[in-house]
């Protein structure tokens, strides 16, 4: 962001000079409430490369994308997939992929230990799964995506 | 933040105090939505031009989609006001509010009310996929040091700091509700044919999306916001303070 852009929107007060934070017109912006743990959860659990995928999926990807008929990120679907991040427990050396669905979800594919796939993918108000070692597959509530974690986990 | 909640919850809230220090109430809904930008604004305004019949861009609608897409800042920013007598709606692309007029605040009902009535034109048009983030935010202006009058120190070296320009901004949660709290002593208001120079108490409390369904029970969560922005409000001011106010209870 650059100084010559348009202030967003012209708030009702403002602050006195000497309080004003210069940092926000340089372009650097306080973190939403959780966005600092948010990101350290998503470089230590996925690396710097899904961490930048699910960016540009948040900002980058609006309706339309893809042949045209895909839908933006669910707000919802991010949230659970944050829940189930924070309970989940990948092999050593796993970095999952991470995929934006045509339907706004967010799909996480890894190997196990045994090499075998997982896929988890996380709808606005289910998650959908499958693990290859066990041959099962099916859905939970988004209530229980921290059990279907530690679940997978355990296997 | 964890442990008990740290600002004192008041037995009894004021349903009024004179003067009334808002100066601008927001109810503000960011959603998902399948519909390209182009398109919603003239959707929305078709619905509602009986009770908004001003338009105006606002000055980030001048700049292109492209570059707005890009900047993280711009995501939730409105991009179009409607305008009525007592209210405005604010608009862009994963936003919609509902605001008072400037330092016209009619109350909480008026606005409740009026927050129905936007929800349901919102439903009948249907652009709407998913609700991100519900809000309720109520600016307070007052002429003087507000630090004085709140139950809220900032220490130094063990004592308290005063007389010095203070801002202070904090978030504040009580599960599934989240505060952003910020007081300042040297603010500066706009207030159409000057400006006035005084204290801000800004509290913006909100809702994330799995703990509300906009057109199930949305309503009902801008209220449950509204109170905990209202506890919030009363339980930082000094009892004495309150007291000059002239309260009127239920």
């Amino acid at each position: 962001m650059t100084t010559i852009l348009p202030q967003p929107r012209e708030s009702v007060y403002q602050l006195s000079e000497n309080l004003r934070d210069e940092a926000l017109l340089l372009g650097v912006r306080p973190a939403a409430p959780s966005e600092g743990e948010r990101e350290e959860l998503l470089l230590s659990k996925l690396g710097p490369k899904g961490w930048g995928r699910l960016h540009h999926f948040r900002h980058y990807y609006s309706a339309g994308w893809g042949d045209g008929s895909g839908r933006p990120l669910s707000p919802r679907a991010l949230e659970t997939f944050y829940r189930f991040l924070e309970a989940a427990a990948f092999p050593s050396g796993a970095k999952p992929s991470v995929f934006l669905t045509d339907e706004g979800g967010i799909e996480l594919c890894w190997e196990d230990s045994s090499g075998k796939a997982v896929q988890v993918e996380f709808r606005p108000t289910e998650v959908e799964f499958y693990v290859e070692s066990q041959r099962s597959e099916g859905s939970v509530p988004r209530s229980a995506v921290r059990d279907l974690a530690r679940r997978i986990a355990a296997d | 933040m964890t442990g008990e909640f740290p600002i004192p919850i008041p037995a009894r809230l004021p349903k009024k105090i004179d003067p009334c220090p808002i100066v601008e109430a927001i109810l503000e809904l960011r959603f998902v939505t399948s519909e390209s930008w182009r398109t919603l604004p003239g959707l929305l305004f078709a619905n509602i031009r009986d009770r908004y019949p001003e338009q105006k861009d606002l000055p980030l609608a001048q700049l292109p989609e492209e570059i707005r897409r890009r900047e993280p800042a711009f995501a939730y920013q409105p991009l179009v006001q409607f305008l009525s007598r007592d209210f405005l709606i604010q608009f862009g692309p994963r936003v919609v509010s509902l605001v008072t007029k400037p330092s016209q605040y009619p109350g909480w009902p008026a606005l409740e009310q009026e927050m129905a009535w936007l929800l349901t034109q919102l439903q009948k048009i249907g652009f709407i996929t998913e609700g991100e983030r519900l809000s309720v935010r109520y600016i307070n202006f007052f002429g003087s040091d507000i630090f004085e009058k709140l139950l809220l120190d900032v220490i130094t070296g063990g004592k308290r700091l005063t007389g010095a320009e203070l801002s202070i901004a904090t978030v504040l949660r009580r599960p599934p509700l989240t505060a952003r709290l910020q007081a300042a002593n040297s603010a500066i208001l706009g207030t159409g044919d000057g400006v006035r120079h005084g204290s801000v108490l800004d509290v913006d409390v909100w809702l994330g999306s799995l703990d509300f369904e906009v057109f199930q029970d949305g309503l009902a969560k801008f209220g449950e916001a509204h109170q905990f922005e209202k506890q919030i409000f009363f339980g930082l001011l000094k009892p004495e303070f309150l007291a000059t106010l002239g309260p009127e209870y239920e």
